[in-house]
């Protein structure tokens, strides 16, 4: 499985590639990292889509909504999903009615981590 | 619209203990200030609530914490990591105190690192202090309330 990593946060990026990981039933996983939107977005251009995207929300040079927007926007249906610190109700809703998978708030452990990704892969 | 102590302990229980398996201790009466070089991570919380978000605590403590985030023996990070580590810990404590206040916007963090240092926030006073032994060294979160 191929997975996009967003975040403009190095160590962040580092610790959900490693729970990606542990993820049960996630097969063999290529990691592709990139620090914001627009870097996302570049990538998938390069290097074609993913299987999954999961993507930080606050980061510079495009944030995480702006980049599902522009995916989807080009026709893109890939599957999305947010690591983020963005915890209300209302950005959930707003990232849900955008097209996103999940939303999984920071701090996360890695069981509810593992949980969330296995229940949507 | 405030934060209490026990609130603001709380999430920062969230981040460095269930998520990054770093104990905390609380600090009540001892000086909440480390020795030696230190490092401050910063963000701004606005939209309905105005205001900040400083997380203090030794560079040594921020190396450890650094150093489990990247999986590699604390020595070995490089010191832009070390701050990169700090802004997405202060990301994350500011993101949930965004979201107990009811606010809606979030700044990118801001790190600051050196041996003789303050943080001033124009405008703004103390709220609320959770001060924290960490990997045994002082350490704090502090809330600001903007007064514009």
């Amino acid at each position: 499985m191929k997975i996009l990593v967003v975040d403009d946060s190095k160590a962040m990026r580092m610790i959900v590639k490693r729970n990606l990981a542990q993820v049960q039933g996630i097969g063999t996983l290529e990691v592709t990292e990139a620090e914001n939107g627009a870097h996302a977005l570049a990538t998938i251009e390069e290097q074609g889509e993913p299987d999954l995207v999961v993507s930080d929300w606050n980061m510079p040079d495009m944030n995480g909504l702006e980049l599902l927007q522009a995916l989807r926007a080009q026709g893109s249906a890939v599957p999305f999903g947010f690591v983020t610190s963005e915890s209300q109700a209302s950005m959930r809703e707003h990232a849900i009615a955008a097209g996103a998978l999940f939303v999984l708030s920071k701090p996360f452990t890695a069981d509810a981590f593992q949980e969330l990704l296995s229940s949507v892969l | 619209m405030t934060v209490s102590e026990q609130e603001l302990t709380d999430v920062v229980t969230a981040v460095l203990t269930d998520m990054l398996g770093v104990p905390i201790m609380p600090l009540i009466g001892a000086d909440s200030n480390g020795t030696g070089p230190q490092i401050t991570g910063c963000i701004h919380v606005s939209g309905g609530w105005e205001g900040s978000v400083l997380v203090e605590m030794t560079q040594r403590v921020a190396r450890e914490l650094a150093a489990g985030m990247f999986d590699e023996a604390a020595a070995d990070v490089a010191d832009a990591d070390v701050m990169d580590a700090l802004g997405e810990v202060a990301n994350m404590i500011g993101g949930n105190v965004k979201a107990l206040l009811g606010a809606t916007s979030l700044s990118l963090p801001s790190v600051t690192s050196g041996d003789r240092f303050v943080v001033h926030v124009p405008g703004s006073r103390l709220e609320t202090t959770s001060a924290f032994e960490c990997l045994g060294d002082p350490a704090r979160v502090l809330l600001l309330t903007s007064q514009a």
